[in-house]
């Protein structure tokens, strides 16, 4: 039976990673050729020009203003689809799933860099510009836009735009934050997915746009703390203070202007389209190992990328465990709570863990970060573990009471009748025999919470799946940092259970030597 | 002092009233068996005395103590009763040992080797002390009731209820319990049993109580409530539990059904095996080879017959009496006819006396 099972799972896993695998070799040919051809030439281009697209379906990213660009600058009619990274864009594109997408130039130029198969339509949708965005009201706006003219008119900004454009990785660093900070440090929000502009290398968050915001704290007198998030959540950092300022490809327009107070440009860009090339001819691929290993490489070797899944695992470790035990804990509360008696109380709990069960917990977790605590000072990780100890909770705790109510009414009398008080009847025995039900549903939705926990990064914390994303933002290679996370998931979701269930049998009452500590037996 | 009073008790649920208004005393070391109709409030009685029901009106006093005081320590009054339930309810997540450990150590503070030696001790007089390590779910139904009588004796208490402890069981394991019970009785304990087994009321018990309608109908001694009830109420009941009845409705009955329902009566009553064999074979050979052949021969297809097996005791026959007036005209004696001699032959084999009080209805007194 045992053998059975082991081999039944051994067989899941190995079918999984060949179907990882092939997927990897789907798309290898797609994100091999990752040298530094310019752009492909517009000939090869299955759309040549802006009035091509209509009809066409667009891509654009959710949280950004490119469908108003598109509105003011595309005639005809289109179809909008919205996505939360370029790289999947790139995948849509090459997939069929969209015509084109909007980039800004900078980032499109890197882009169609680092893939075959797609290309930039000439001309630019509208010139776009870039700046950093406060609270309405701020008195730094001011400060910021002098201290940003005073760059572009001692050149300082074009030379700027020369390094993080330019093709020599190893020029492009951060200055060393060794002012002093006499006038408090500021936090900024960014996306950390638009290279060259804001990227992640390594652990750190750099780019032409967060070297500015150094520039300008570093002549204003204030430290700078940046911290990357995704897309749809900057504006709302700002909006409630979490962050002092947003910035990093972030475009200035009349509509943003009415909520924010924006920075005179620092980059005067254009927003552009790209395209899929005409054949969409597979570059010359190394071979099916040449391609796993390269997308291996960027992956996880190059600027030691394995290090923020790590990292992130441990970020998805922590917060699961942390609101694992605590939930459990709320839920055995909200037992308690129910089996006082009274009778508000009891709604209470029902009332929560109703509404529990009908909010997603994204949406749990952004209300609390951004509205609950969007004034106080407080870390993304204690958020996330708050936000899903209440959502665990009220799992654990209804699972609990089902197992609890499920248990004969007989039991209590007969402890009652046995002269213990109601609080000892339920502890001594209606628990304890509970307990052994709900344990391995317990199990079972723990590890659900883990997988739950991969949307933690719309609160800036970096876990596994942020990681991924933040990863694929940089290679623009969409599968294998996707595959591979799922592998990182999979696995260890597999190593949990497996640990757990070891656990549970160990303390399984069925499991006991037949004696009874601490006495002689007669 | 009497150990219990009752006085005027009375529980109403929102739609119905199990207790009206029972009075009742009970001695110490008296032993009441509780008999009656179901539904008629003999578990909410004994479950008033201990205050798991909570009596409308009226007063419980135990030992001394009014039960109904908002100011009486219930868990230290419960200490004094111990309760045996119809399903056990054995503690399946400790040992059989511990469940008889557990309440001694916590609620009597006994030492973890006093609280296991004295389980020993009772598990040794309920005979199970070899189970002492099995898990709860690993004995028979019988074995587990008796698991329980040995916990709520754990307790030292001065009196012992019992909510029908027979009635969960299989047949053959009723005995065993019975035993048990009828062990105890005999030791002085203050015991109330509400039961169905009348031959345990009536020779195990110092009183009986027949509970009817909400109210303690007659209480006596057991010579009284069954051999010379005062009350028509408990004259019909003791007749009607004593007997065995079955309908039949149609030519074709569920003999199978029949069978079992038979043995089960059989084995309530200690009927002898040999006295329980005979009567399962005049009923098959009245049923399939006369009844029904009869009903055959004159095209009658919803037979109606009514047949009645009552027991007999020391001095008295049992006997078999076959009701069958309704399917047929007078002056048409149906066991005229018998079309079988065999089996005639047979049924007369196994009688002493073969009487027909009227066409139709006909006694058989079985060979004891």
């Amino acid at each position: 039976m045992k053998r059975a099972r082991s081999f039944a799972v051994g067989v899941a896993i190995a079918l999984f990673c060949a179907m990882a695998l092939m997927l990897s070799f789907a798309h290898a040919e797609e994100s091999s050729s990752s040298g530094n051809q310019s752009s492909t030439n517009t000939s090869q281009l299955k759309i040549n020009s802006l009035s091509e697209l209509d009809g066409k379906k667009i891509g654009i990213l959710s949280g950004s203003n490119y469908d108003q660009i598109i509105k003011q600058n595309l005639s005809g009619s289109y179809e909008l689809k919205y996505f939360n990274t370029i790289s999947d864009e790139i995948s849509a594109l090459k997939a069929h799933k969209i015509d084109a997408f909007t980039a800004d130039e900078p980032v499109g130029v890197l882009a169609v860099n680092r893939n075959s198969g797609i290309g930039m339509v000439p001309e630019a949708i509208a010139s776009d510009n870039y700046g950093f965005f406060f609270q309405k009201g701020s008195p730094v706006t001011g400060e910021f836009s002098k201290v940003i003219e005073s760059l572009r008119s001692d050149g300082t900004l074009n030379k700027l735009k020369e390094k993080w454009c330019g093709s020599d990785d190893s020029a492009k660093t951060l200055p060393k934050q060794d002012w002093e900070a006499k006038n408090g440090t500021l936090t900024m929000a960014t996306t950390g997915e638009q290279e060259p502009l804001t990227y992640v290398s390594g652990s750190r968050t750099t780019g032409y746009d967060i070297e500015v915001a150094y520039i300008c704290c570093k002549e204003l007198g204030y430290g700078i703390n940046v911290e990357n998030q995704a897309g749809a959540a900057i504006m709302a950092s700002v909006a409630s203070g979490k962050a002092d300022f947003g910035g990093g490809g972030i475009s200035i327009t009349e509509e943003r202007k009415k909520t924010y107070d924006f920075t005179v440009p620092d980059y005067n860009g254009a927003v552009v389209a790209i395209v899929r090339a005409q054949d969409n001819e597979p570059a010359p691929s190394g071979g099916f190992w040449n391609d796993i290993s390269s997308s291996f490489y960027k992956t996880f070797i190059q600027e030691n990328r394995w290090q923020l899944f790590v990292k992130g695992l441990g970020v998805t470790i922590l917060i699961s465990v942390c609101s694992g035990a605590l939930g459990v804990l709320l839920g055995y509360l909200t037992v308690l709570a129910r089996r006082s008696g009274v009778r508000w109380v009891g709604k209470l709990v029902d009332g929560y863990q109703a509404l529990m069960g009908g909010v997603p917990i994204v949406v749990v977790l952004m209300v609390l970060y951004y509205v609950v605590f969007g004034s106080i000072e407080i870390a993304g990780e204690i958020v996330a573990i708050l936000a899903f100890i209440l959502s665990f909770g009220a799992t654990a705790g209804s699972t609990m009471w089902m197992s609890i109510n499920g248990i004969d009414n007989i039991q209590e009398e007969c402890g009652l009748a046995l002269s213990y008080t109601r609080w000892e009847v339920f502890n001594k025995i209606i628990f304890p025999l509970a307990r052994r039900q709900f344990t391995p549903q317990l199990l079972g939705q723990f590890v659900s919470l883990v997988k739950e926990t991969s949307v933690i990064g719309y609160i800036a914390v970096q876990d596994l799946t942020r990681a991924s994303d933040i990863v694929r933002s940089r290679t623009m290679d969409a599968f294998f940092p996707l595959i591979s996370t799922a592998i990182i998931y999979f696995l260890f979701c597999r190593l949990l259970t497996w640990g757990l269930n070891k656990l549970a049998n160990k303390f399984d009452i069925n499991n006991r030597p037949r004696k009874i500590e601490g006495v002689e037996e007669i | 002092m009497s150990i219990i009073e009752v006085r005027h008790l009375r529980k109403e649920y929102p739609n119905i009233t199990p207790l009206k208004d029972v009075n009742a005393t009970v001695e110490e070391g008296e032993v009441i068996s509780i008999i009656g109709p179901s539904g008629t409030g003999k578990s909410t009685f004994i479950r008033c005395i201990n205050r798991l029901e909570k009596p409308t009106s009226g007063q419980v006093i135990v030992d001394g103590t009014d039960m109904c005081d908002p100011a009486t320590d219930l868990s230290a009054m419960r200490r004094k009763m111990g309760m045996v339930f119809q399903n056990y309810a054995l503690f399946d997540h400790k040992f059989v040992i511990e469940n008889l450990m557990m309440a001694p150590m916590d609620k009597l503070g006994l030492s973890k080797q006093e609280a296991y030696e004295q389980g020993i001790g009772l598990l040794e007089t309920v005979g199970l002390r070899e189970k002492a390590l099995s898990w709860p779910h690993e004995l028979s139904g019988g074995q587990r009731q008796r698991v329980a009588i040995a916990r709520a004796l754990a307790m030292r208490p001065k009196i012992l209820l019992f909510d029908e402890p027979t009635s969960a069981l299989d047949p053959q394991m009723v005995s065993e319990v019975l035993a048990v019970i009828t062990k105890l009785a005999e030791q002085g304990l203050t015991m109330l049993v509400v039961t169905h087994e009348m031959r345990f009321a009536q020779d195990a018990s110092s009183r009986v109580f027949y509970m009817d309608k909400g109210e303690l109908w007659e209480a006596g001694p057991p010579e009284q409530i069954f051999k010379h009830p005062k009350r028509q109420e408990t004259h019909d009941f003791i007749f009607r539990v004593r007997s065995w009845e079955w309908d039949i409705n149609t030519a074709a009955p569920d003999t199978y059904e029949l069978e079992s329902s038979l043995t089960e009566y059989c084995n309530r009553q200690f009927m002898e095996l040999r006295e329980a064999n005979i009567c399962s074979l005049l009923i098959e050979e009245i049923v399939a080879n006369q009844l029904l052949s009869a009903a055959r021969n004159r095209g009658l297809h919803d037979l109606k017959a009514h047949i009645t097996l009552t027991a007999g005791e020391k001095g008295v026959d049992t006997t078999l009496t076959v009701d069958w007036r309704e399917s047929f005209n007078e002056g048409d004696d149906p066991f005229a006819d018998m079309a079988d001699k065999y089996s005639q032959a047979i049924i007369d084999g196994l009688c002493d006396r073969v009487e027909l009080v009227e066409p139709g209805l006909t006694r058989f007194s079985v060979r004891g």
